[in-house]
């Protein structure tokens, strides 16, 4: 499991260091630019982390007990200057759990995207989302913050197609007061996903 | 003024997504049920049954297995549409509840008890005497004229069995006798315990039962009711029979399922006795060393706990391979085996549940 995490850290600092020499001051975007996308892919249990129990404290990957999932979502976002593009993002995401059982969370977000590359051809966005959740799973139903941050490189076969893979973590916070007996079940999730990205830039 | 505005939403969104962050309907958190979950078998097992020394063998929605083969001994319903409603091991013996469907091809709800062999299975010879309703794990057959002797066919208790709660050696009856008066009788391997032989009862449904102290001359009882206050455990013992005052009050709700019947088991540190039940989501701990005391009562959610705390159990029997060893039926993985060899008076952490393959 350690491997894994270090393998996809190593992966996006190849990423981001092979994007540099192409790091240049001109700019494909200008305020006012829009870009609609969708995304779908598997996403990877990553952690859960029972910050008030010592016992439990955290566990990861499949000591998480849930299985591979998938996401989709959809996102539309303008351009407020060259680099930053804002705009909102609908999510919907799933895992079984070991017993076979359905977590889904919906997340709702408001979406920031710094692209510091961007060729034309090619762009490296980066994108921090932040909002809420409805998480429903068994018998129980919370709506919570939620919170990603997520790399996208993209390659635009035609000036308004293009085509990416994003990855990064997505963490949603189920917490209780001291008072609640389920104080100590209080956890932040936190989940991978891989997904294809489509976008279409106007 | 418009930045402090946005700030001023931004707060009241922020404020509105804590306040509903918390999950109010479960009792439990929801990633700690996923990460307490445990690998579905498709198998819902209704009873674990015991072993013969080298198989373990349970009752489940399918019929009788062993865990070692998915092939049944018994499938749960035969060409005759009779029905497998309970069974029980003695030694090589298997006994079997089976309910009759179908007579002369009209329907019928009786009930027969077929004694055979665990190592050639079979319902095809001539059912036990008496018509019966009901078979306990541990050997006790009752039916509509009360309840048997260790043979099966002597009458050792008259009157209606209202409801029977088991454990490995034990099992508590209530019944109702021709005066229309409650009487509770426990019985141990299969005989009638003297002091516990027509106690004066009630109506209460009573939904777990658990031996506290077996040796010597007085024996004590747990029995837990679902009073207004929650669900609050009772001692009954020879000396003053039941106590209708609660002795403990459980800190979790108890599961309500297909079992009538809360799991529990009792394990031992050097001379400490605690009593762990079955609870929705988490197994209630109580110390129960000391019946002059007020016990204590922890809901556990690590150790054994962790992997069989969220899916629904039949029952827990004592392996009897050695003490502090205890086999659970569970509705989701078929068995586990419940390890507190290593559980201290303070911390259950190095305890195990373990899924027997």
């Amino acid at each position: 499991m350690k491997s894994f995490k270090k393998l996809i850290l190593a992966l996006v600092v190849v990423l981001m260091l092979a994007a540099v020499p192409a790091f240049a001051r001109s700019t494909y975007y200008f305020a006012g630019d829009q870009v609609f996308s969708i995304r779908a892919g598997v996403d990877f249990p990553g952690f859960i982390s029972f910050y008030n129990d010592s016992d439990r404290g955290t566990v990861s990957f499949w000591d998480t007990h849930m299985k591979l999932g998938g996401f989709a979502s959809i996102a539309y976002q303008g351009y407020i200057s060259e680099y930053f593009a804002l705009g909102g993002e609908l999510g919907y995401v799933f895992n079984y759990s070991l017993s076979n059982k359905l977590l889904t969370t919906v997340p709702m977000t408001v979406k920031l995207t710094y692209v510091p590359v961007q060729t034309g051809r090619f762009d490296l966005a980066a994108s921090l989302n932040l909002g809420g959740a409805f998480v429903r799973y068994d018998d129980g139903k919370f709506f919570a913050p939620f919170a990603s941050i997520t790399l996208t490189p993209s390659f635009f076969f035609t000036d308004n197609w293009g085509i990416g893979i994003e990855s990064g973590v997505m963490a949603t916070w189920e917490f209780y007061t001291k008072s609640n007996d389920k104080h100590d079940s209080s956890a932040f999730c936190g989940l991978i996903p891989v997904t294809l990205a489509l976008s279409y830039r106007h | 003024m418009k930045r402090n505005t946005l700030f001023a939403i931004a707060i009241m969104i922020t404020a509105v997504l804590l306040l509903c962050a918390c999950n109010q309907d479960a009792t439990d958190g929801i990633y700690s049920k996923v990460a307490s979950s445990t690998e579905s078998k498709d198998v819902v097992t209704r009873a674990y049954l015991g072993t013969d020394g080298a198989e373990y063998y349970y009752l489940s929605d399918k019929g009788i297995f062993k865990v070692s083969s998915s092939t049944a001994l018994l499938e749960m319903a035969d060409d005759d549409k009779r029905i497998i409603r309970g069974a029980s091991i003695d030694g090589t013996d298997l006994y079997v509840l089976v309910q009759n469907t179908v007579e002369d091809d009209e329907p019928v709800f009786t009930a027969n008890i077929f004694k055979t062999t665990l190592s050639s299975p079979s319902l095809s010879g001539d059912p036990l005497a008496p018509s019966y309703t009901g078979l306990t794990v541990n050997g006790i057959a009752y039916g509509a004229e009360g309840i048997y002797d260790t043979d099966m066919t002597t009458l050792k208790v008259s009157g209606t069995v209202n409801y029977h709660l088991e454990t490995e050696e034990y099992a508590f009856f209530s019944v109702v006798d021709s005066d229309e008066n409650y009487k509770f009788y426990i019985f141990k391997d299969g005989a009638v315990l003297s002091d516990f032989n027509g106690l004066e009862g009630d109506d209460t449904a009573y939904v777990a039962f658990q031996p506290i102290d077996t040796d010597g001359s007085d024996e004590n009882f747990v029995l837990i009711s679902n009073d207004s206050s929650g669900f609050c455990g009772h001692l009954l013992t020879a000396t003053d029979g039941l106590d209708s005052t609660a002795w403990f009050t459980l800190k979790s709700s108890l599961p309500y399922g297909s079992s009538t019947q809360a799991a529990s088991f009792l394990y031992t540190v050097d001379t400490s006795k605690f009593m762990a039940i079955k609870c929705n989501n988490y197994f209630d701990v109580i110390d129960v060393s000391d019946t002059t005391e007020t016990p204590t009562v922890t809901p556990i959610a690590t150790g054994f706990a962790q992997d069989i705390r969220t899916t629904e159990i039949s029952n827990i029997l004592e392996t009897g391979d050695s003490t502090n060893l205890f086999v659970a039926g569970t509705y989701d993985s078929m068995l586990y085996l419940i390890d507190m060899t290593n559980a201290t008076e303070t911390s259950l952490a190095d305890t195990t549940s373990t899924q027997i393959e």
